[in-house]
């Protein structure tokens, strides 16, 4: 202790004592305690992973990298015409050669014909030329054993099989068999991190949780989820070998396997109309295998623009409490629900920051929970591998994080994707 | 390098295709129902198709989408080895995803798709387009605007 003279101030000039030290005798002052920490933003959400936890058929294990699966569609029961007919053609070209058999009628209701089918080629070298000079026609049809008008029948006319009539002594006519859908496959990916610390620091008190073991933990786990999640949207299935690391199997995501339904918003973005919207979203509710609801996540300027656009059209559904958008518990996310002109319902969500990067705001994923399939391999679902240092690493700890996972689209005809549009113009 | 020699056959598919379709442009997409927003309305690709006329206003809309899903058909082929090499590459990758390199329908329905109705008849076998031929059709006869 020394002796100083002077008044006593807040600064801390060397020659006045009671300060010194750079405040080393000042009590630290925090607007709150100092384990909170403000957080600006959260680093991120992964409400699409919970999204897939929460399938239907998302807790299944698999026993094998490659998963097989098969989704048939439904056929339609009639074809068309591919080139027009002339009054006298007894050649006709449809579209599906395999609806029809010799012995079948077809009507075509567009101009009130009815016909006998005589031959049907299905190797697209019949030889058979209609008066037109349309080479390879690929059905005989009697026009007059029928009965009925015969006149000129227009390109992409309905050509609907009818009953095989029967006589008296006649036989049974050959049907249409069908074969399985086509066989699908997907991957089991594996993926994992690790962090390390020193011991010196994991026996270190800390003032707040940064820098402290459980802290890490939940960093490198997030890291995962979000990394994971970016995987479910935009990875292409693929396998590679490596000398040192053996095969690799990474499954596909959404956007490689979504290849049917896409709407693109174009240089129109922000300006985009509920008939834009409504026209993409009817036909993904078509197949008998849709949900009735489905969900939508979105970009949080595509959320913006969707929400404004459905509540100008009425098409926004209000939640119990009478609000429009509400905050989804299930799925940790801001959500409103809307109803498509055929009363088909789909929940948007908004994907605030794993969407938020320039251009990817206003691209949306629709999802069918009914034809999606999620799971992992067996024994290696998420789980922590702890004490990964070496012997030699005696002052260290080393814990890493490790999942697999697979997402397998079904009915691809009931999900798509929306892509983004132009950067809206603000007024201020 | 010099352009890949045609054979008869496939002379022949050319020219006859050629006389009802300079007019028009064919957009092709990968994606089986591509759907473009525009001023009240959609421009919609049909089975992985939208065929438009030279000066249909649409054609500048799909056109500044710049959309990797889409792309403008020619009805000639690439002129470089390299970029034959990408295209069958490309063909390839979209027909024979099967596990087994198998070809698969839906592949073989939207490489179909490049061509016009009356392109492919000759390739048909048991009512099932030969995907080998099909992707040797393609590189024989048809390139992207944009390249590939």
């Amino acid at each position: 202790m020394e002796r100083a003279q002077g008044t006593s101030l807040t600064t801390n000039p060397s020659a006045i004592g009671s300060f010194e030290w750079n405040n080393r005798f000042r009590v630290q002052l925090w607007e709150d305690q100092p384990e909170s920490v403000k957080m600006q933003q959260k680093e991120n959400d992964s409400q699409l992973i919970t999204f897939m936890n929460k399938l239907p058929r998302a807790s299944r294990e698999w026993t094998n990298p490659i998963m097989r699966y098969s989704i048939d569609t439904r056929l339609d029961g009639y074809t068309n015409l591919t080139v027009l007919a002339s009054a006298a053609d007894t050649y006709l070209k449809v579209d599906d050669t395999n609806l029809l058999r010799v012995g079948d009628t077809i009507h075509l209701p567009q101009s009130g014909q009815q016909m006998l089918v005589t031959a049907v080629n299905t190797d697209g070298a019949s030889g058979w030329s209609n008066n037109a000079a349309v080479a390879n026609c690929n059905v005989t049809v009697n026009r007059t054993k029928l009965g009925g008008p015969a006149v000129a029948a227009s390109l992409g006319d309905a050509v609907l099989p009818g009953a095989p009539y029967m006589g008296e002594l006649s036989e049974l006519r050959e049907g249409t068999t069908t074969s399985p859908g086509e066989p699908r496959y997907n991957y089991i990916t594996l993926a994992g991190k690790y962090f390390a610390m020193s011991k010196l620091q994991l026996n270190a008190a800390m003032a707040s949780d940064f820098g402290t073991l459980p802290k890490e933990m939940e960093n490198i786990q997030f890291q995962m989820m979000s990394a994971v999640q970016t995987s479910l949207m935009f990875a292409n299935r693929t396998t590679y070998y490596d000398a040192t690391e053996k095969q690799t199997y990474v499954g596909s995501g959404l956007s490689f396997q979504l290849q049917d339904h896409t709407l693109d918003l174009g240089s129109l973005g922000v300006a985009a109309t509920w008939p834009n919207f409504n026209d993409f979203l009817e036909p993904t509710f078509e197949s008998s295998l849709s949900a009735l609801k489905k969900d939508l996540f979105v970009g949080p300027k595509l959320f913006r623009d969707l929400l404004n656009t459905a509540r100008t059209a009425g098409r926004t559904e209000m939640n119990p409490e009478g609000k429009t958008s509400y905050y989804s518990p299930d799925l940790g996310s801001l959500t409103f629900d809307i109803s498509t002109d055929s009363g088909k319902r789909v929940s948007v969500h908004e994907e605030k920051w794993s969407l938020k990067a320039e251009g990817l705001s206003d691209w949306g994923f629709l999802l069918d929970s009914n034809n999606l399939g999620g799971g992992q391999y067996k024994g290696l679902g998420p789980q922590w591998f702890m004490n990964l240092q070496t012997p030699s690493e005696v002052m260290k700890v080393k814990h890493g994080f490790f999942m697999s996972w697979a997402l397998n689209v079904f009915d691809t005809s009931t999900m798509g994707i929306i892509r983004g549009g132009t950067v809206p113009l603000i007024n201020r | 390098m010099s352009k890949p020699q045609e054979t008869k056959e496939t002379q022949d598919v050319t020219k006859e295709v050629s006389s009802s379709v300079s007019a028009a442009i064919r957009f092709w997409s990968t994606h089986s129902s591509y759907k473009i927003v525009t001023a009240g309305r959609n421009i919609a690709f049909k089975n992985h198709v939208l065929d438009l006329k030279k000066d249909d206003p649409d054609v500048l809309v799909v056109r500044s989408t710049r959309s990797p899903y889409i792309r403008e058909v020619l009805d000639r082929p690439f002129g470089k080895e390299e970029e034959l090499a990408r295209f069958n590459k490309f063909l390839s990758d979209l027909i024979f995803t099967g596990e087994r390199g198998e070809a698969s329908k839906r592949g073989v329905i939207t490489v179909r798709a490049l061509f016009h109705d009356r392109e492919c008849d000759d390739m048909i076998t048991d009512g099932r387009f030969d995907p080998d031929r099909l992707v040797m059709r393609a590189l024989k006869t048809k390139s992207f605007k944009e390249g590939v």
